[in-house]
């Protein structure tokens, strides 16, 4: 459904209306640690559509939940962090903690990656959903309750009025992913971002929470940031893709634009590295040789040439993120199937 | 279920109890001198003694006294002392009531300080409260309990005269009476439960603080002071549960100093002077009833745990 409007998105990318859409231009992040500073995330931009989802793909370690985390506010002090993100026209980085807390959970709310960890052990889980909506609106104890089982009901918790009343532990992990997109749904947020929502879940619970992160988008229109080091995951559930390495994106577009012409040779090896089931059974698993660069260092150069099959002269020199094709970023001296 | 708990750990207690007063007749029959001796004073001859010594029944083997204590004991018969000849368990009943104010004040208030001191600590992140925090609770936790109490007598008693440096005052009699008698015992012993507990708290507070469950609540985009009040202060109190059960044993004995120190007329005094005099059967009635004391609150500590717990409240009623 996205492929008719697709080109119209790409070619007027500039002029979208920013009403409720998040716009992260040149973000960096910089951790300041006693062995010197770690540059987790460099000059990444990204844009954020009401009722799209934005896939965040890479390895561990390239960045992506920092840079969510930047926008949210959420890193630490020993973090430093440039440029901009503009939701709604307003810009975010730097904006006082006060204020910035003001828009959490209200305006961007987040979902992570263990649900068990992520929800107080202590509470019961309808006391936790309650919270939030006593946070971002007004009201009673017993209306902020009544609030909450319904949001456990909408993100299809059954029996939630006795669920509501459980601990987490006593929650499957896909209960309580639900539970957690309950909490971050309290405020209708205008933008949610899911960092790896799945990874602790089994497979069909995870085509559940996936299927039910499209739903709520659809119904209440708000942009939605899928991070998932699973290109297949990101492949069937995303609008538009950046693929990021060391911290920088290097590669983005519409998603079915991207998959059908991957130009750079990471997002080739993350496409290679799923296992397929139509492979010759006991064929081995692709891996993708070699390991990330390390952060702390500054990489002169393309982040990936020490790993890429395809390296070649240039690659000393760092390739900026460019569009080649219409709507399609890359940021390589040597792009598949493109004559350079 | 929770009666099958406290059935097994009170199954578990009867050995310790067992040892604890096999270990204290077999030690207090090592100690030089005797009752007799505290009755008739320097000058008695050797034949006054053992006559003295037959009436209490000292003469018999070491066993056989043993075997006899036990077997009273057991009927709820803790003996007489040797000097007064008033029974053990209305010395100690007579002497309860004292310790316990002072423990539990001293508890309770610094309970209540030590967590007041760690969320302020917590919630306002101040580098210089922090230092004077942490240079208050090394001195509290480092200082042995009674130079405290000399100061406190010196300074509060002695030089301002607010508040009398002895004596006691029963709550029965005088409500206002009775405060003045406790507060300074009461903060001698608390100090460094304080030191501790806040010391202990704070630290803990402030690793929860790194746990996912408050990115989580700062996702939703509460203020730090309810992060910390409402869902770290409860995951911290565990700890805090844990180090006041395990310091139970502190508390008691530095009772006894302070009591000593106070002139109360508490457990621990009882104690000290049936030691000096050579009561055997008191200073036994009183480490058994100590031991049997340490055991129920220590049961009622993990009692409490498993109450806020929701993970352990399951455990126990599906095991």
């Amino acid at each position: 459904m996205v492929t008719s409007i697709e080109g119209r998105v790409a070619s007027t990318i500039n002029s979208v209306a920013t009403e409720n859409s998040l716009i992260v231009d040149r973000l960096s992040v910089a951790f300041n640690s006693g062995a010197g500073d770690v540059y987790a995330v460099n000059d990444v931009s990204l844009r954020v559509t009401p009722g799209k989802t934005l896939g965040i793909v890479g390895e561990s370690g390239s960045g992506k939940s920092v840079t969510v985390r930047a926008v949210m506010g959420l890193l630490g002090h020993s973090a430093t962090v440039s440029g901009s993100a503009r939701l709604n026209g307003e810009e975010l980085i730097g904006m006082p903690e006060d204020q910035l807390r003001r828009r959490r959970g209200i305006k961007l709310a987040m979902v992570f990656q263990d649900p068990m960890s992520s929800l107080n052990p202590t509470m019961r889980i309808g006391s936790q959903v309650a919270e939030a909506v006593r946070h971002h609106r007004n009201v009673g104890r017993k209306e902020s309750w009544s609030d909450a089982v319904e949001l456990l009901r909408s993100v299809r918790v059954p029996d939630p009025e006795r669920r509501a009343r459980d601990y987490p532990h006593q929650l499957s992990g896909g209960m309580r992913q639900r539970v957690m997109i309950a909490m971050a749904l309290s405020a209708r947020p205008s933008v949610l971002f899911a960092d790896e929502p799945t990874t602790a879940l089994d497979v069909t619970t995870q085509a559940q929470i996936l299927t039910l992160l499209d739903d709520l988008k659809q119904r209440y229109g708000m942009g939605v940031v899928l991070i998932t080091h699973d290109l297949g995951i990101a492949a069937r559930h995303t609008d538009d893709l950046a693929v990021m390495y060391a911290g920088r994106v290097v590669e983005s577009a519409p998603t079915k634009k991207l998959i059908g012409a991957i130009r750079m040779p990471y997002t080739q090896a993350l496409m290679d590295a799923i296992p397929r089931i139509d492979a010759p059974s006991h064929s081995p698993l692709a891996t993708i040789e070699g390991s990330p660069p390390d952060p702390s260092k500054r990489i002169s150069g393309c982040a990936f040439a020490a790993r890429c099959p395809h390296v070649g002269d240039r690659c000393v020199t760092t390739p900026l993120l460019a569009e080649g094709e219409p709507g399609h970023r890359w940021a390589c001296w040597y792009p598949l199937g493109v004559d350079t | 279920m929770i009666l099958g708990t406290v059935t097994r750990r009170l199954l578990h207690a009867i050995p310790v109890l067992l040892g604890v007063s096999v270990l204290t007749f077999v030690l207090l029959n090592l100690l030089p001198g005797n009752a007799a001796l505290a009755i008739l004073g320097p000058g008695a001859t050797p034949k006054q003694i053992q006559i003295v010594d037959r009436q209490d029944g000292l003469t018999q083997p070491l066993w056989d006294r043993y075997w006899h204590w036990l077997t009273q004991a057991l009927q709820g018969n803790l003996g007489n002392s040797l000097l007064s000849h008033e029974s053990v368990a209305g010395l100690i009943g007579h002497a309860v009531p004292v310790t316990l104010e002072v423990i539990l004040v001293a508890q309770v208030v610094a309970l209540i300080f030590a967590v007041i001191f760690a969320l302020f600590a917590v919630v306002i992140r101040n580098p210089w409260l922090d230092r004077v925090l942490s240079l208050v609770s090394f001195g509290g936790i480092s200082a042995p309990p009674f130079l405290f109490g000399i100061l406190l007598i010196l300074i509060v008693s002695v030089d301002l005269n607010w508040l009398p440096a002895t004596g006691w005052v029963p709550l029965t009699q005088s409500l206002a009476g009775n405060l003045r008698t406790v507060i300074l015992p009461a903060a001698t012993l608390g100090v460094g439960e304080f030191a501790l507990h806040m010391r202990i708290l704070r630290g803990d507070m402030l690793e929860q603080m790194r746990e996912d469950y408050v990115i989580t609540a700062r996702a939703k985009g509460l203020p730090r002071w309810r992060i910390v009040f409402v869902h770290v202060l409860r995951n911290s109190l565990f700890v805090l549960i844990t180090i006041v059960g395990v310091n139970i044993g502190k508390l008691i004995s530095g009772a006894v100093i302070v009591e000593v120190l106070f002139a109360l007329p508490g457990v621990g005094n009882l104690l000290i002077n049936s030691i000096t005099q050579r009561d055997v059967t008191v200073v036994q009635g009183i480490v058994v009833f100590v031991a049997v004391a340490f055991v129920v609150i220590n049961l009622g500590v993990d009692l409490l745990y498993s109450a806020l717990d929701p993970r352990i409240r399951r455990a126990t009623n599906d095991g």
